[in-house]
């Protein structure tokens, strides 16, 4: 407490007096210049951000009672402070729709006449926007969505046109509802960062100070005469009332290390029966930031677009991918989005994602309590004396940069058929980008009309690349039905490849289930360009069938050669074939010499590679050697949408290759 | 067929390069599980060895038919079949030098649970059925010492039978993009 | 991206539209937009109200396309042409109610390259469903006065019952929205985006305050499929769940929260009182599991919530009707064949036969409940 309110009580000292009655004149100090403004108003039994032209649409008199399951309005009592505008804790979804809309237009695709594809990203122009009545919770929340948003290698430019020019009037709590508990999450009550204006409320008008030039501005055009020291101690002491109402320790200190300790805790099953999966806690999240691509076409299919929506990660197509979802159970959801708020988000943002401000417990429609949640999870573990608490700082606001979601266009030079349902593109490109690519690198390649799938790159040459792609669904069905001349958008190279320099001076094993031989094959071409460099090289290659193997007579030519060893497995065959039937880790037990001096690339379905990995592990592969690439269902490839976590990455930015080392048990568990 | 070409010069022998020395051995080469036996019990199973060489094509062992002797493949290739309704003659697994073909001859009720098929030229130690299990039964230290391996050899069929299972029931007709 | 689509339906999608006759390759390339053939597709409908049927019509905007688009051979509510498959495209309303219906279906079946089934009723049985959840035969009797007249199944079953079903589109009635999407996935051969989500995240999209938690009332959106654009909660009314259950509907939990919810009411009267009952908010466990007796009550996670908590329709809703009279009681033996019609009067000719058999035999179908 002592440490949170010493500056602030400095903030305080040039604080001015904003009466009542002059409040309309701040809408309109505001709105001057054309500034939208928004704030609180009372719409559908809530209260909820709305255009401001003045102070009359403010919840005057009303407060907001929230508890697990409930945010019911109630009228204020008579008495002086009857007529307070912002008697309430928290809104029904805070400021995030107005700097994260819930659907915005990502993507304009089309064909032109001469069938040339092209994509455009799209991005707002900036719009001057000012924000009333904003917490301490919802400005951390802010904090965390620059830190996602902005902060990162890759910059969602409509998030950042939003935020480009944003005034922000704060508000200090003066109540503190049930469900609130930004105490014991060091982000409020009193308003440190992020607001350009920050008002307390008294019952006849407002203590304002301004901790930004553009709030001095603001105060400056008001003209107001400055705060008593008494209004100023009555402003401080409320907030501080409002602090000690809450109190902290409403989660476990720990709960960071507490959760990733138990993640096959029974609670999480216990959980799961009452949890209906509906989304509504990601969704009221203020720093939830998960979003899904749209498509809509018009029926000729020509011209599309790509509409950015909220997403959630309790929903089964979140993390769906064409052999199912990685998180079918309510319950793996429910452990994904709190292991994801109060641990992993540590790890990937420095920050909790969490910020305290109760929403998910109110806005729950079963009344779900993840502070009880977590504690009961934490059991009896006494937490450390101390933890850190989280800072949430608003960082500098970068340019407005579509660089990220660029799309380049690419020509199909030729299609090869591989199997039935298994075509290879070659395409032209002079993305110079592209061309430096890395193995084990993919693209998002997207045609109108169709969804945007990531295809990894599966050959590099001087002036393009090869895609091979399996029909899966009908975008990848339609992919592999292109013909030559066909125009295509693509964006990349994406991720991080294989680390093929890991194998200099070491023997070279690489396993490849089914079309996982396809993101391998310019790991082959490499070693094979620089062969000298590796000692033994030992490909095994499995298939479900002899029908669907991949590049049969690029295998015969390199088990042709006597510099490498390759070993062909299908799970079932008829007669006619000769070769081996088995799993592909049966392959190893014929091999001698496999071990400690290998370097081991693998990629096929996750549960052939855990496998895969554990035969290798005991014939003496060190784990940080064994390398795999991971499938995830990805829908921006550059870590914004949130589709693709495990664990503490996001595995189209982070991997998708990794070693068994750093997956850890996160390998198993959520594989298909 | 393509594919059937290309099958067997994919699954020819000299294909598979020099790093490896495996299935390669002289035509009576040391017998593979036996061999690693203590010297007793390895002494009288040795006995009772019939070595054969069987002709790239030759089935021999029918799925049903009662399992006549162990085998322990010393060189070659070996297909298990399956016959699947409608679809004939299934390959679910090779074998090689070092398993075991016919673990039914010790297990009732005797019967092969697939055929067995030679795709290379291969030499085969085995045990005959009765009498093997006459000696596992009166010996107990033939039996303590050989039927571990006869059981690993089991427990990895199980084992890669049921990967190919979850590969069979995994999500079908899902399609994500 | 979510699944709504049937095993098997994505090829299905694929194989209708003119892409794919021309070329989906070709077509992306050359951009000609020259569809060989039309697809040819009809509308029919069973046991249904033809709301459904409508909101083909009510695609203003894009009507014009689609006539363009697609041959309409067959459409009850808006031509009387009457036409026989086969058909690349068959839109299915109503639920297989009758024996001549299920007969009938699986001929349009055998004549339909892709069947998508329209609306509650087809999908998930709609509202006449209900009575596989009571007592066919005492409906039958309370409702009809002549009940021999009416020949009927004692369920009433969505068409994915009886015949295979390449896709469906859900609600009471169908989004415009929804089958414009699914006639375009058609034209272009990509999958119909039907998201088979809560209807909670359209609320939240919308920014439209959750009833439940802002005013204590009941809403099956948590456990339904999306689609409808969250229309009721925008009015401030719960969802009654007319696109039926979405992905993992945990019913079982929702409405272990409104029974608690109903024996917890929030506030107090001026007396200190809990507050006085309100018809818009379950009293108990038993309006709890009505709640779920709607359009789609037949499926198995609403019929699990209505069976768990009561709420059933119970028998006899119309006592009075129970008890026709005597001189009403029977009706024809049978329907007859055709050739006898004119000595058996079918159902509608207001001509009931006299009683030839004794009427005890009905009787003992009564309400047991």
């Amino acid at each position: 407490m002592v440490v949170a309110t010493q500056p602030h009580a400095a903030a305080v000292a040039g604080s001015r007096f904003l009466p009542r009655e002059r409040f309309d004149d701040l809408v309109a100090v505001l709105a001057g210049g054309g500034r939208r403004v928004v704030g609180p108003t009372v719409a559908d039994g809530a209260i909820v951000f709305a255009d401001l032209t003045d102070g009359t649409a403010l919840p005057a008199g009303w407060t907001l009672r929230t508890s697990p399951g409930r945010a019911r309005l109630e009228r204020l009592p008579e008495g002086p402070g009857s007529a307070r505008t912002f008697q309430y804790a928290v809104s029904g979804e805070g400021i995030k729709r107005f700097t994260f809309p819930s659907r915005v237009d990502a993507l304009a695709m089309e064909t032109d006449a001469d069938g040339t594809v092209r994509v455009r990203v799209e991005a707002p122009p900036p719009e001057p926007l000012a924000i009333v009545g904003a917490r301490a919770c919802d400005l951390a929340a802010l904090a965390v969505h620059d830190g996602v948003l902005v902060g990162g290698p890759a910059v969602d430019p409509d998030y950042a046109a939003r935020r480009r020019d944003l005034v922000i009037v704060a508000v200090e709590c003066a109540v503190a509802g049930s469900t609130c508990f930004c105490a014991t999450m060091g982000t409020g009550p009193e308003v440190t960062t992020g607001a350009d204006l920050v008002l307390a409320e008294l019952d006849d008008g407002f203590v304002a100070r301004a901790p930004t030039p553009a709030g001095e501005r603001v105060l400056a055009a008001l003209d107001l005469a400055p705060a008593l020291e008494e209004q100023s101690m009555r402003a401080l002491a409320q907030v501080a009332t409002t602090r000690a109402v809450m109190g902290t320790g409403a989660v476990p200190a720990n709960s960071r290390s507490v959760l990733m300790a138990n993640l096959d805790h029974p609670r999480w099953d216990a959980i799961a029966e009452r949890c209906i999966a509906c989304a509504n806690c990601t969704l009221v999240c203020p720093t939830c930031f998960c979003t899904g691509l749209e498509v809509t076409s018009g029926f000729d299919g020509r011209a599309s677009g790509a509409t950015r929506a909220w997403d959630s990660c309790f929903t089964e197509g979140f993390a769906q991918v064409a052999g199912g979802s990685f998180r079918p159970r309510p319950r793996d959801r429910y452990r994904q989005w709190l292991t994801h708020k109060f641990a992993t988000w540590w790890d990937q943002f420095g920050t909790s994602g969490c910020i305290g401000c109760g929403r998910c417990i109110a806005w729950c429609p079963v009344g779900i309590d993840v502070r009880a949640e977590l504690n009961a999870i934490a059991g009896d573990v006494p937490p450390p004396a101390a933890a850190p608490l989280p800072r949430h700082d608003i960082v500098a606001q970068p340019a407005i940069s579509t660089e990220a979601l660029e799309f380049s266009r690419a020509t199909v030079v030729s299609v090869t058929p591989e199997t039935a349902d298994t075509a290879t593109l070659r395409l032209a490109t002079d993305d110079a980008r592209i061309l430096a690519g890395q193995p084990g690198q993919f693209l998002m390649v997207g045609v109108p009309a169709f969804a945007i799938p990531p295809i990894s790159i599966s050959r590099f040459h001087p002036d393009g690349i090869e895609l091979t792609i399996r029909a899966a669904g009908a975008a990848t069905s339609f992919l592999t039905k292109l013909r030559k001349g066909a125009s295509l958008g693509v964006r990349g190279p994406l991720g991080r490849g294989w680390p093929v320099d890991d194998a200099i001076g070491r023997d070279v094993v690489i396993v490849a289930g089914g079309i996982g031989l396809a993101p391998l094959r310019p790991v082959i071409d490499a070693v094979l360009r620089d062969r000298a460099r590796f000692k033994d090289v030992r490909i095994y290659l499995g298939a479900r069938t002899p029908r669907e193997r991949l590049f049969v007579d690029e295998v015969d030519a390199l088990a042709a050669r006597d510099d490498v060893l390759v070993r062909t497995t299908v799970d079932r065959a008829g007669p006619e074939w000769l070769g081996r039937v088995g799993i592909v880790t049966q392959l190893f037990k014929t091999v001698q010499g496999t071990g400690a001096d290998a370097t081991a690339f693998i990629c096929g379905p996750e549960r052939m590679m855990a496998a895969t990995a554990d035969v290798l592990g005991d014939l003496g592969v060190p784990r940080d050697h064994i390398w795999v690439t991971l499938e995830r269902h990805m829908e921006c490839g550059v870590g914004l949408c949130g589709h693709c976590q495990l664990g503490s990455r996001f595995v189209c930015r982070d991997g998708p290759v990794f070693s068994v080392a750093e997956l850890g048990a996160d390998l198993r568990r959520e594989g298909l | 067929m393509p594919s059937a070409h290309r099958a067997s010069s994919a699954a020819a022998p000299a294909g598979d390069g020099p790093p490896s020395a495996a299935g390669d051995g002289p035509p009576s080469g040391p017998v593979p599980i036996i061999d690693a036996l203590p010297p007793g019990p390895r002494a009288r199973l040795a006995a009772r060895i019939v070595r054969r060489e069987i002709e790239p094509g030759t089935t021999f062992m029918h799925e049903g038919d009662v399992t006549s002797s162990l085998a322990i493949i010393v060189r070659g290739r070996v297909a298990l079949r399956l016959r699947v309704p409608e679809r004939g003659p299934v390959t679910i697994l090779t074998l090689e030098a070092g398993d075991i073909v016919g673990w039914s001859a010790i297990v009732a009720p005797y019967r092969a649970t697939t055929s067995a098929t030679a795709l290379e030229p291969t030499e085969l130690a085995t045990l005959d059925a009765v009498d093997l299990r006459e000696l596992l039964a009166s010996d107990t230290e033939v039996a303590a010492r050989f039927l571990p391996p006869v059981m690993e050899s089991v427990a990895a069929r199980v084992a890669a039978t049921r990967d190919q299972l979850l590969d069979l029931f995994r999500g079908a007709g899902v399609d994500a993009w | 991206m979510d699944v709504a689509m049937r095993d098997g339906a994505a090829a299905g999608v694929a194989a209708v539209g003119p892409a794919a006759q021309s070329g989906a390759a070709a077509n992306h390339v050359t951009g000609r937009s020259s569809a060989v053939r039309r697809p040819r597709v009809g509308v029919v409908k069973f046991a249904s109200c033809d709301g459904c049927q409508l909101t083909i019509l009510d695609v203003e905007d894009h009507l014009l396309e689609i006539a363009e688009r697609f041959e309409i051979v067959e459409f009850a509510e808006a031509t009387s042409r009457r036409s026989s498959g086969p058909f690349d495209v068959l839109l299915v309303e109503g639920s297989i109610s009758t024996p001549e219906q299920a007969v009938e279906i699986a001929r349009l079946r055998a004549e339909a390259k892709l069947l998508v089934v329209i609306g509650a009723c087809a999908t998930a049985g709609g509202i006449q469903a209900l009575r596989t959840a009571a007592e066919h035969e005492a409906f039958r009797t309370a409702v009809y006065p002549v009940p021999a007249f009416v020949d009927s199944l004692a369920t009433a079953r969505p068409v994915a019952d009886v015949v295979h079903v390449d896709a469906e589109l859900r609600g009471c009635p169908i989004a415009p929205e929804q089958l414009v999407e699914l006639l375009v996935s058609l034209t272009t051969g990509r999958r119909p985006q039907l998201p088979d989500q809560a209807v909670c995240l359209e609320c939240k999209r919308r920014g439209v305050p959750c009833v439940v938690v802002a005013r204590g009332l009941p809403c099956l959106g948590p456990v339904t499929r999306t689609g409808c654009g969250a229309i009721c909660p925008r009015f401030g009314r719960g969802c009654y769940g007319c696109f039926g259950p979405r992905e993992q509907a945990n019913t079982a939990g929702l409405s272990a929260a409104f029974v608690w919810q109903a024996a917890n009411p929030l506030g107090e009267d001026a007396a200190g009182q809990p507050p006085a009952p309100d018809p818009a908010r379950p009293a108990g466990p038993v309006d709890v599991g009505r709640l779920f007796a709607g359009f789609t009550g037949a499926t198995a996670p609403f019929r699990a919530a209505t069976d768990a908590l009561g709420g059933r329709p119970l028998m006899p809703l119309r006592p009075t009707l129970a008890s026709p009279p005597e001189t009403l009681r029977e009706g024809p033996p049978s329907w007859g064949p055709a050739g006898t019609a004119s000595a058996v009067p079918g159902p509608g000719d207001g001509a009931p036969r006299p009683a030839t058999t004794p009427a005890k035999s009905r009787r003992s179908h009564g309400p047991r409940r």
